[in-house]
């Protein structure tokens, strides 16, 4: 553990109208992980959400309007790779993802994976998705484990945290919407070890999810057809 | 295959009509000249097919189509490039919008550290 403190780590909190959690969120970070600094990706919200985390003393930059997840992620990596961090950790801004379980994440990587994964599936969690969402789950969960080679359960966690190896990646290269599983065919095609991590997650404290019953098949198709783009596409480097 | 004059007319008029429109447009500095070219291409083909229409005759027995068949056929896949052009022009400014994007809230954050050391000096 003294080896991990010793690297700078950045926490990347993409936020897009959380206003009403983004504080609490960033207050549990600094609990569990005090060393590491806090950058909130304020997503072009409408609402004070860059003002509560500016409040809450994390570092804030703003997307001059609403770009997607995927970019105000890319953001953080790009802040991460300028500023010379070892490791990123992305959470959530609507407090699902608990931030007692980043330590397990960073030991991984202190450990040579280049990404690991904070997953609510490899051990029974209480997280219980809806039929189709959980459908969708097992689709991306089989086609993923068919191309990496091994099990990965949990494909669409955004709890995730990379080595500056991955971060180096994925800022030249990052889906802008659904982003997650697409990433993790981008690691493996450029040769990165991931591992998942088994974490208990939160029921969301404040705002809803990114994904409505309306998006859901344009999700799938596109995180489907993503998959296959992914393997196909040539390499960064 | 003959052409009645006054269609031959017609489309004379209307190939002079797009070129007008097309010059008109980037004079006014709202049609890039890179996308003017595939506007020009467009009405000099339609030109073509108005004052030589056996070249669509031509272009029928090769593909063995009737000569309408084939002036639609010739227009959709033309249309059809023409949007898929337009769908990597998209992608790209896409790409370079989101970039854009990132760099104005890097430099907005750079620009707010250096006026709070600022006035921490001052």
């Amino acid at each position: 553990m003294g080896e991990i403190l010793s690297k700078k780590t950045l926490i990347i909190i993409p936020a897009y109208n959380e206003e009403g959690s983004v504080a609490r969120v960033i207050e549990n970070i600094r609990r569990h992980v005090p060393d590491a600094d806090i950058l909130v990706v304020n997503d072009g919200s409408r609402d004070r959400t860059a003002r509560m985390a500016r409040e809450s003393g994390a570092m804030v930059i703003s997307l001059p309007y609403n770009m997607g997840i995927g970019t105000a992620v890319q953001s953080g990596f790009l802040f991460a790779k300028e500023k010379g961090y070892h490791f990123a950790v992305q959470v959530d801004g609507d407090g699902q993802h608990p931030p007692s379980e980043i330590p397990k994440l960073l030991s991984a990587l202190d450990n040579g994976v280049d990404l690991a994964i904070g997953s609510r599936f490899v051990q029974p969690t209480e997280y219980r998705p809806t039929f189709t969402r959980s459908l969708g789950i097992k689709v991306f969960s089989f086609l993923v484990s068919l191309i990496v080679g091994k099990k990965i359960y949990d494909t669409t966690s955004g709890f995730r945290a990379a080595s500056r190896k991955a971060v180096l990646l994925l800022t030249e290269t990052y889906p802008h919407d659904y982003p997650e599983v697409e990433a993790l065919i981008t690691l493996h095609r450029n040769g990165m070890k991931f591992v998942e991590i088994p974490v208990e997650m939160n029921s969301r404290q404040a705002g809803k999810s990114s994904i409505g019953a309306k998006n859901a098949v344009y999700y799938m198709l596109k995180v489907t057809l993503a998959i296959f783009v992914a393997i196909i596409k040539r390499r960064q480097r | 295959m003959e052409i009645a004059i006054h269609l031959r007319v017609l489309i004379g008029v209307l190939c002079f009509a797009l070129v007008g429109i097309i010059i008109e447009l980037i004079r006014q500095n709202r049609l890039k000249e890179h996308y003017a070219i595939i506007w020009l291409c467009t009405a000099l083909s339609i030109f073509v097919f108005g004052i030589w229409p056996d070249s669509l005759n031509l272009i029928s027995r090769i593909v063995q189509l009737h000569h309408l068949t084939t002036l639609f056929l010739v227009s959709f896949i033309f249309l059809l490039a023409i949007v898929l052009h337009f769908t990597l022009v998209i992608s790209q400014l896409f790409d370079r919008n989101r970039r854009l994007t990132q760099e104005v809230a890097w430099l907005r954050f750079e620009m707010e550290q250096l006026r709070q050391t600022g006035e921490g000096q001052g």
